[in-house]
């Protein structure tokens, strides 16, 4: 009893759409996911033509469906991007080298540059060094403030201008459950917005922000894309865990309930009468902070002083206000930079590409 | 995912059950068992339904099916394993078996010790866990109702592990 797809009634259908309950054959699937995808980038007037777009690839299905699917409409619809590959080393042996390896697949299969920084080369600790000084407890504090800052850096040694995440809606929907949860209301506001500007002119967003985890893995799968899965060998994290199971059983009940979460965090508004944290900068790094002092050098003074609870626990901090001589470098020597390449790459307009950061790791392949 | 291509399974080929006498070199790698969907007892070792096809009654008829475990499913597995072949002996009169008994079997036989509650939970397949079957999903088949029938591939893939 092979089913008839409900889009073209011809071929047989294979996939249910949990967005919309039709069950669709392959073609048609790979049809209404690129265009949806297609149409929110649109919608959204997400990018410019010429734009530097990174991709955040971290080898798993969501970035590698993501960079499969941005080269195929960047080319579809020439959207005139320059794509990159933008990966975070968080130097976990038997969990991101192995998902690195995937990212270095991918860079040859889809002919995109890739650069990779390392928690190691930025802050001078790599996730099994923290995770020796620190335990399993807050390890994931760490890694979640050092990820942020690290593609940012990573995105400015490109000089991008646009860096997009394979968050789909699964994922904003279990945040935004998470900060309800947790009263987190400029959070909240932040993470149902599908593109934030972040450190200086560099935009982030998400295309997948309405597309389903279950279309995102069938997709992978169906057009066998090369990706990783596993479960970071530090500890999970609990609280997620609990905010996504809950979700997968409301999704099986009522399929539509993650978008319909979605919209709920979108009509939710901070009265205007509200003081939400006003953002400056830190002292030290120059990265965007609501302190003087950002999380990121909070975390890592207390993890040279010795002391990891610094920043984690609720016990007063005695970070030393002021400047200091940070291990980091600065943010504005990496804006300066990025400036400096950008006009060199405007005055060489014989080879665009000439001035491009990840040469090194591409060769001369994007150079006309 | 080129990694399923290299599983340890896959490249056997696909024994001809219905002749009653697999291929010697492939009969180690079948988990055999006997299925009695009366009420089922014990489940019978491996041992005893390879034995029992030579004897060559012909009542009996056997259901060969490919299981497939990626995406992080195979992290629930034993041995990790990738893929297993199984081979059920089947009683023509009983209630055909379907993918709720097979969900119920490789919950009991081989999933590791404590990790079934992240396999099978309220006599179904957990949530955020793909099911497909024969390159299909199984939400267009009968999902728990559906018919097992020879030589089917179900593969279970998570959606749960990183992105």
């Amino acid at each position: 009893m092979p089913r008839l797809c409900d889009i073209c009634n011809d071929a047989r259908a294979i996939v249910r759409r949990p967005k919309t309950a039709q069950s669709i054959c392959k073609e048609c699937f790979f049809h209404v996911f690129e265009t949806e995808v297609h149409n929110t980038i649109v919608d959204s007037n997400l990018f410019k033509p010429g734009d530097r777009v990174g991709i955040g690839a971290s080898g798993g299905k969501d970035s590698t469906v993501l960079a499969y699917v941005m080269k195929t409409l960047n080319d579809r619809y020439s959207y005139g991007l320059d794509l990159y590959l933008l990966s975070v080393d968080e130097g976990i042996s038997g969990y991101r080298d192995d998902s690195l390896e995937t990212v270095k697949r991918n860079k040859e299969q889809y002919g995109l540059p890739l650069l990779i920084v390392s928690y190691e080369q930025l802050y001078g600790w790599s996730m099994d060094s923290i995770v020796a000084a620190v335990g399993r407890k807050n390890n994931c504090t760490f890694c979640g403030v050092f990820r942020r800052q690290a593609l940012d850096r990573g995105a400015l040694m490109l000089d991008l201008d646009h860096i997009v995440t394979g968050h789909n809606a699964d994922d904003v929907a279990e945040t935004i459950l998470m900060n309800i949860f947790r009263g987190d209301i400029s959070r909240l506001g932040r993470c149902t917005e599908i593109a934030t500007t972040g450190e200086g002119y560099i935009v982030r967003s998400k295309p997948f922000k309405y597309a389903y985890e279950k279309e995102i893995v069938m997709y992978a799968y169906l057009r066998r894309l090369d990706y990783f899965s596993t479960e970071c060998t530090y500890s999970p994290n609990a609280y997620r865990g609990y905010a996504r199971e809950f979700l997968k059983k409301l999704e099986r009940v009522r399929p539509s309930a993650i978008l319909d979460i979605i919209h709920s965090g979108e009509a939710m508004h901070v009265a205007k009468d509200v003081q939400l944290p006003s953002l400056d900068r830190c002292q030290r790094c120059g990265y965007i902070s609501s302190n003087s002092i950002c999380k990121a050098c909070v975390l890592l003074e207390g993890l040279e002083r010795g002391i990891p609870k610094l920043g984690i626990s609720r016990t007063k901090q005695d970070v030393e206000a002021g400047p200091r001589e940070s291990d980091l470098v600065h943010f504005e020597k990496l804006r300066q930079d990025a400036l400096e390449m950008r006009k060199t790459r405007q005055n060489s307009a014989a080879c665009p590409q000439s001035a491009c950061a990840c040469r090194s790791e591409s060769g001369t392949e994007n150079c006309s | 995912m080129s990694s399923i291509e290299t599983g340890k399974h896959y490249n056997q080929p696909a024994s001809n059950l219905t002749d009653k006498v697999p291929p010697v070199d492939t009969r180690k790698y079948f988990d055999a068992v006997t299925k009695s969907l009366s009420k089922a007892k014990e489940p019978p070792t491996a041992k005893d339904a390879v034995s029992s096809q030579p004897d060559g009654s012909s009542v009996k008829s056997y259901l060969h099916i490919i299981t497939k475990y990626t995406s992080g499913m195979e992290l629930l597995i034993k041995d990790k394993e990738l893929g297993l072949d199984h081979v059920f002996e089947v009683n023509p009169k009983a209630a055909p078996l379907n993918m709720k008994d097979l969900i119920k079997y490789i919950g009991e036989t081989h999933v590791l010790e404590g990790k079934q509650s992240a396999f099978t939970r309220d006599e179904t397949i957990c949530p955020g866990i793909m099911v497909i079957i024969n390159e299909c999903d199984w939400e267009v088949m009968d999902e728990l109702d559906y018919v097992l029938k020879n030589d089917d591939t179900i593969e279970f893939i998570s959606t749960l592990h990183g992105g």
